[in-house]
């Protein structure tokens, strides 16, 4: 089908540590249904190497609920064993919609 | 001249000769040789025995002896010890009293006879030419040169069969007039005709023209310019692939001597046959797995299978048959889809005689038959018999035969354990014949077609399952909120059938109050449905109680986190307003997650209604609170999910939706505000795949 929703931007995440607890994802593109899965499988991938994860959103214009879904779902893992999934680098939508959502309470957004 | 001049002028014009001449006594012992058996046996040998001369030594004593007791020795051929090939004739030379007094001999070195080297080298080419044919036509190309090349016919052709039971057809031929071509082109086998004859019995005819008058009176008075024929059947080891036609000047040409060659030719022909049919067979095959790759890109092309089906049957018409029909079962009726044929007329007419006779369910051949057994039916020639078991009267009869319908295949079409109907190919004026081979291939193609017409059926089922099931959970009518003029869009994004997680709705709280939500549940399918199910419920149950906005949502929420849902996380946002008619009306907002409604007072001036709360289904804790507002006349209320403004996403969603709203009038209705709104979102540069939900409520 023509508009298959998942056919939609590819992001790039790239990987690396940068304090000996803190796995820093930096991601490239836009965070919507289309990216949701690829964003899972990053997140899954940085949770299994430590228990803070930071996503870099410097480049993300734009959060749409499936990729909240999957940020949260993140961090609750995270938290759930004493971790936490942090955003740095937020955008000005972005944060708008952080929140919108009091998705804060979960997601740790640092400067 | 006397007669001893005369014998001597013969022993000198023997002497020149380039054949070896021999005059031996009684005891084989050389009195005379000639010039060309001197060099042959290097010197003069005269007094010598025979046994003794190397080169001559070839020659077995007891021929020489039978020529020494009377008997002439003819065109012998003799080969010794050295292998040396020798064509030997020897006379007896008798005295006055008729005693045997000696032999006289000539021999000839046949491995040195060039003319038969040459013809050997020229079949030798031939073959090399042959080895390297590609199909059956450039192997009769190249026998039917050499016929006339090589072995020095007038005319050559070469007649092929192309499939068992097929006639012999002419696939090449040199040197014979347009007519006769034209009159030979196809000669059925049971013909009392030489071609026809070699081809039934696998063994060669040769004649001249009287054998020919007497023996093939069918062929027709033989043309003046030809006085003999050779007619060689073309086989390989397994089978007879045609014959081989040669037509000669020279009555001479098909003398014993002769054949060898003609033999030889036919021989190599069909070796070569051999080897490009089965070239051809593997190039079928490949063709034969390119049209099932190509019926395979035209049936997924698109999910409407009636127009597939029809571009399928025109696929196998330029590759497999010469009419193709795709037969499906439609509501209990069987019914013929699609119609193919090279000529659009005979599509024509076969389309008028389907509506004029439609296909008997309980018909005991074709598509029906098929589609009640589910096996495939192979008629590799059709009999006149069964054109007029299958027809309902003397016109169709008429119309079937002069289709000229010669071999057909009808295999089932069959998915998921169900026949859906029947594919039928056929061949018929191009007069050829389905072989087994193709009945494997028919099936493959059927299988396919099936298929398509089972995803297309299984898409468009819940396709309607999805619009039912959202329907469910969107109120079907707005009711009527008095002093308001209420409307609202949905539109489910991504690809129909997939149910969306966009909900809205509008209703009375009892008190003479009205609750107004908006919400959107995390992801798509099923398991977005049963929470958005959860949602709008609970939000109606939960308003009965009690209709603060705030209570509402933490009953949602609390819904939301005892339902189950699978492993990823399922979440919803929404926001309620609570409206009180009056003067002024007022209204509460609460929102959890989701963005602000918007309020356009009737000076063209924007608000943004509730205060920021938690998402709904995540927390047990909520963090929810509400602001209440009051609205004057004209003013307008627009409460909206996300996917209105995500395809804005880059270009400011939220400022352009400010912007449409500040253009509509201050009298503008409340389903015109709606429409504005849907076409701004779907405007959006982005895709659409978002659901999006639009309710407005314009104060009057």
């Amino acid at each position: 089908v023509d508009d298959d929703p998942t056919r939609g931007t590819r992001p790039q995440f790239q990987q690396r540590r940068v304090e000996e607890s803190v796995l820093l994802l930096s991601v490239e593109g836009e965070l919507d249904i289309g990216s949701a899965d690829a964003l899972r499988a990053a997140l899954d991938a940085a949770e299994r190497e430590s228990d803070i994860v930071r996503l870099d959103t410097r480049d993300v214009q734009f959060l749409d609920s499936s990729a909240l879904g999957v940020l949260l779902a993140s961090a609750q893992r995270l938290a759930a064993r004493g971790g936490r999934l942090e955003l740095t680098n937020v955008s000005p939508a972005v944060r708008r919609i952080l929140d919108m959502t009091l998705i804060a309470r979960t997601v740790h957004v640092i400067p | 001249m006397g007669v001893a001049g005369s014998a001597e002028s013969v022993i000198a014009a023997l002497d020149g000769a380039p054949v070896g001449f021999a005059l031996v006594d009684r005891e084989l012992r050389l009195v005379h040789a000639n010039a060309r058996l001197a060099e042959w046996v290097g010197g003069d040998a005269a007094g010598r025995l025979m046994r003794e001369i190397p080169a001559l030594a070839e020659v077995p004593a007891q021929v020489a002896e039978r020529a020494l007791a009377g008997t002439p020795i003819l065109d012998e051929h003799v080969s010794g010890r050295t292998g040396r090939p020798i064509l030997l004739n020897a006379f007896p030379v008798l005295s006055d009293d008729g005693a045997p007094t000696g032999v006289i001999m000539t021999l000839r070195d046949m491995s040195d006879w060039s003319l038969e080297r040459a013809h050997l080298e020229q079949l030798a080419t031939i073959a090399s030419r042959l080895a390297a044919a590609a199909t059956p036509e450039e192997v009769a190309e190249i026998t039917a040169d050499a016929g006339i090349e090589a072995i020095g016919a007038s005319a050559a052709a070469v007649l092929l069969v192309r499939r068992s039971g097929t006639p012999l057809e002419i696939a090449s031929a040199r040197g014979s007039s347009a007519e006769t071509l034209d009159e030979w082109q196809r000669i059925d086998r049971d013909t009392e005709v030489p071609v026809a004859q070699v081809v039934r019995d696998r063994a060669p005819v040769f004649m001249r023209r009287d054998d020919a008058v007497r023996d093939h009176p069918a062929v027709g008075t033989p043309s003046d310019r030809h006085h003999a024929w050779a007619a060689l059947p073309l086989e390989s080891h397994d089978e007879v692939r045609g014959a081989l036609a040669l037509s000669f000047t020279d009555a001479g040409s098909i003398e014993p001597s002769e054949r060898p060659a003609m033999l030889a030719l036919a021989a190599l022909c069909g070796q070569a046959l051999e080897r490009a049919s089965l070239a051809r067979d593997i190039a079928l095959a490949n063709d034969r797995l390119r049209l099932l790759a190509d019926a395979s890109d035209v049936l997924s092309e698109t999910l409407d299978y009636e127009r597939t089906l029809q571009q399928l049957a025109e696929l196998a018409v330029q590759r497999l048959a010469d009419w193709c029909t795709v037969t499906i079962v439609e509501g209990g009726e069987i019914v013929d889809v699609a119609v193919a044929h090279a000529d659009p007329e005979q599509v024509a007419l076969v389309r008028r005689l389907q509506q004029e006779y439609p296909q008997d369910p309980d018909a005991p051949n074709g598509a029906p038959a098929v589609i009640r057994s589910g096996r495939t039916e192979y008629i590799p020639e059709i009999p006149d018999e069964l054109l007029v078991a299958v027809s309902p009267d003397e016109r169709i009869l008429g119309i079937l035969r002069d289709l000229g319908l010669r071999s057909v295949i009808t295999a089932p079409l069959i998915a998921r354990g169900r026949t859906l109907g029947a594919l039928s190919l056929v061949l018929a004026e191009s007069g050829a014949m389905y072989q087994p081979a193709d009945v494997e291939l028919a099936e493959d193609l059927a299988n396919r077609a099936a298929l398509a017409i089972d995803n297309a059926r299984l898409y468009r089922e819940r396709s309607q399952i999805a619009d039912t099931l959202q329907a469910s959970l969107l109120p079907p009518v707005l009711p009527d909120v008095p002093g308001f003029d209420v409307a609202a869009r949905y539109r489910p994004g991504g690809d129909g059938v997939t149910v969306g997680g966009d909900f809205y709705d509008v209703f009375p709280t009892g008190d003479g109050r009205w609750l107004v939500a908006i919400g959107d549940v995390c992801g798509k399918g099923a398991p977005a449905a049963t929470l958005t199910g959860v949602a709008r419920h609970t939000a109606r149950a939960a308003a009965m109680d009690d209709p603060e906005p705030v209570h509402v949502l933490a009953s949602v929420n609390a819904a939301l986190l005892r339902t189950d849902t699978a492993n990823d996380l399922r979440f919803c946002t929404a926001a309620v307003g609570l409206l009180e008619a009056g003067s002024p009306s007022r209204i509460a907002v609460a929102r959890a997650g989701h963005p602000p409604p918007l309020l356009r007072r009737a000076d063209g001036t924007i608000e943004e209604l509730g205060i920021n709360g938690t998402l709904l289904g995540v927390y047990e804790d909520p963090e929810l609170g509400s602001q209440k507002v009051a609205i004057g006349p004209g003013d307008l209320l627009l409460f909206y999910t996300d996917g209105v403004t995500e395809s804005w996403w880059n270009a400011g969603g939220e400022q352009r939706l400010a912007d449409t709203l500040r253009t509509l009038g201050s009298d503008v209705s409340a389903a015109d505000a709606a429409a504005q709104v849907e076409r701004m979102a779907l405007a959006g540069a982005g895709s659409t795949s978002d659901d999006l939900a639009i309710l407005v409520l314009r104060a009057l």
